[in-house]
């Protein structure tokens, strides 16, 4: 069933292209912390930083995981899936367990490029290259851009509506999430996005006001609980539903 | 042999009771012709009858089991509900390939099937360019990917030339005569008339009528409008 889902996304065009502009758009992030930040503050934490880019693709991979659920519902292909196995929580599952992989083999993708990216860029200016703390770094990363994409497909099987799950989510991580912020900036840390961002290895601010974020490991815990919800909800939701 | 039952079965979508208290039986080695009116509930049975839509009451069972407890469903059930539900993306052959991965058949039935509907010179192409007629081939196609013993199809004729109408009718009754069980909803009558062993006539989701299709009489499309006419 997962080879069923995963051969499906191989062969979806749409899929590829949001995953390679999730990779470029880590390299240009990259490119934009070296050249305006790093002479500022030169140090392992900024080098660490730079690397870390290497997940600010996250929206992208959360779209690339509605895509992959969604997009069933959009053309209806649903019905076909649900009739291949009728134990319909098998099949979301199916579904979020090839987005984990989907999201794995963009972080891994965007990691690779951003670190050559960066490396290139650090040795020209004369930086140190590599710290102790890089391959965590882009650990942190690649972890947080599966999970996104987890998340995303999750949201795409609450959603089902391709467009409005999109809508729902940029409202969400430009809008929502910043307001509540600035208006109660505690919980800054445990918003999705300030934990996965404590996973990717963001050394900046969450946000504008946000403070500290949680510890990595603690962030990831806090993420993956957003996304265990999402997806048990997916679950059930999807078995209740009527197909039509 | 594969009988398919609807027992008293119910559904109601808001206000409006799409069926109801419904029972009728589709016996194997026949093709039994599923007809009504637009809206009268057949597409809502045959959902029902799939696992898709949950009944509010009764049963729909296949060989006396839900179909969603079915151990293969699609080695006893083909179905072919739309004609427009394949990613506009995908070839044909990725589509029946990720079936097979899902319904873990062999991925030989993929080129066996396309064969069967005559596709296989499209196999290659995305389905977005596909026509109406050339998605109900894709369709049927992969209802026969688990070689069912029961086939259950929406409205199958739609979209296809007369060609393609009369291979339809020889492929179905080649299927009955093989002691398949083929239930089939149509708003051709005439063309039913031809291919029918059995006729069940619904309207407001109660059934009006249920035999041999000689039951009806000469002309059938008289007696199904005289029928439909009588439950308005």
């Amino acid at each position: 069933m997962i080879r069923a889902e995963l051969f499906k996304a191989g062969a979806t065009r749409s899929v590829w292209w949001l995953g390679a502009i999730a990779a470029l758009f880590c390299v240009g992030w990259a490119v934009v912390d070296v050249a305006l930040w790093l002479g500022d503050r030169p140090g392992d934490a900024a080098i660490e930083s730079a690397y870390s880019m290497a997940g600010q693709g996250y929206l992208f991979a959360m779209i690339v995981g509605v895509l992959l659920v969604a997009g069933d519902y959009r053309h209806q292909t649903i019905t076909w899936a649900f009739l291949m196995s009728p134990r319909r929580s098998r099949v979301v599952v199916a579904k979020l367990a090839a987005c984990a992989v989907v999201g794995l083999i963009v972080g891994l993708a965007a990691a690779v490029v951003t670190s050559v990216a960066t490396a290139v860029l650090l040795s020209t200016g004369g930086h140190p290259v590599f710290t102790a703390g890089v391959p965590l770094a882009l650990l942190g990363s690649v972890a947080s851009t599966a999970l996104w994409t987890v998340f995303g497909g999750a949201l795409g099987a609450l959603v089902r509506n391709q467009t409005a799950a999109v809508v729902v989510a940029f409202v969400w991580f430009f809008y929502a999430e910043w307001f509540l912020v600035m208006l109660v900036p505690a919980v800054g840390r445990w918003t999705p996005t300030g934990a996965a961002k404590a996973v990717s290895g963001w050394t900046r601010e969450a946000m504008p006001v946000a403070g500290d974020l949680l510890p990595a490991w603690a962030g990831g815990l806090v993420f993956l609980a957003y996304a265990a919800v999402a997806v048990a909800l997916a679950g059930v939701t999807s078995t209740r539903r009527d197909v039509t | 042999m594969t009988t398919i039952s609807i027992n008293h079965l119910g559904k109601s979508f808001s206000r409006v009771r799409a069926v109801d208290d419904l029972s009728f039986t589709v016996p194997a080695g026949q093709v039994t012709g599923f007809l009504g009116p637009n809206g009268a509930g057949k597409t809502t049975t045959l959902r029902m009858l799939l696992g898709l839509v949950r009944p509010d009451t009764g049963t729909a069972l296949v060989d006396g089991r839900p179909y969603a407890d079915l151990p293969a469903p699609a080695a006893v059930v083909g179905a072919v509900l739309e004609a427009t539900a394949f990613h506009p993306g995908h070839t044909a052959r990725v589509h029946l390939r990720a079936l097979c991965l899902a319904a873990r058949l062999p991925a030989a039935r993929v080129d066996e099937v396309l064969d069967t509907v005559d596709l296989a010179s499209a196999a290659d192409r995305r389905v977005g360019g596909f026509s109406l007629g050339m998605r109900q081939r894709l369709a049927l196609a992969s209802a026969l990917l688990g070689d069912p013993a029961a086939l259950v199809l929406d409205e199958p004729a739609n979209g296809l030339d007369p060609e393609g109408v009369h291979w339809l009718r020889g492929f179905l009754r080649a299927l009955a005569i093989d002691g398949r069980t083929v239930l089939v909803s149509s708003h051709g009558l005439a063309e039913l008339a031809r291919t029918a062993d059995r006729i069940v006539v619904i309207n407001h989701g109660r059934l009006v009528a249920e035999g041999p299709v000689a039951e009806f009489g000469d002309d059938l499309e008289d007696a199904y409008l005289e029928l439909v006419r009588g439950t308005r």
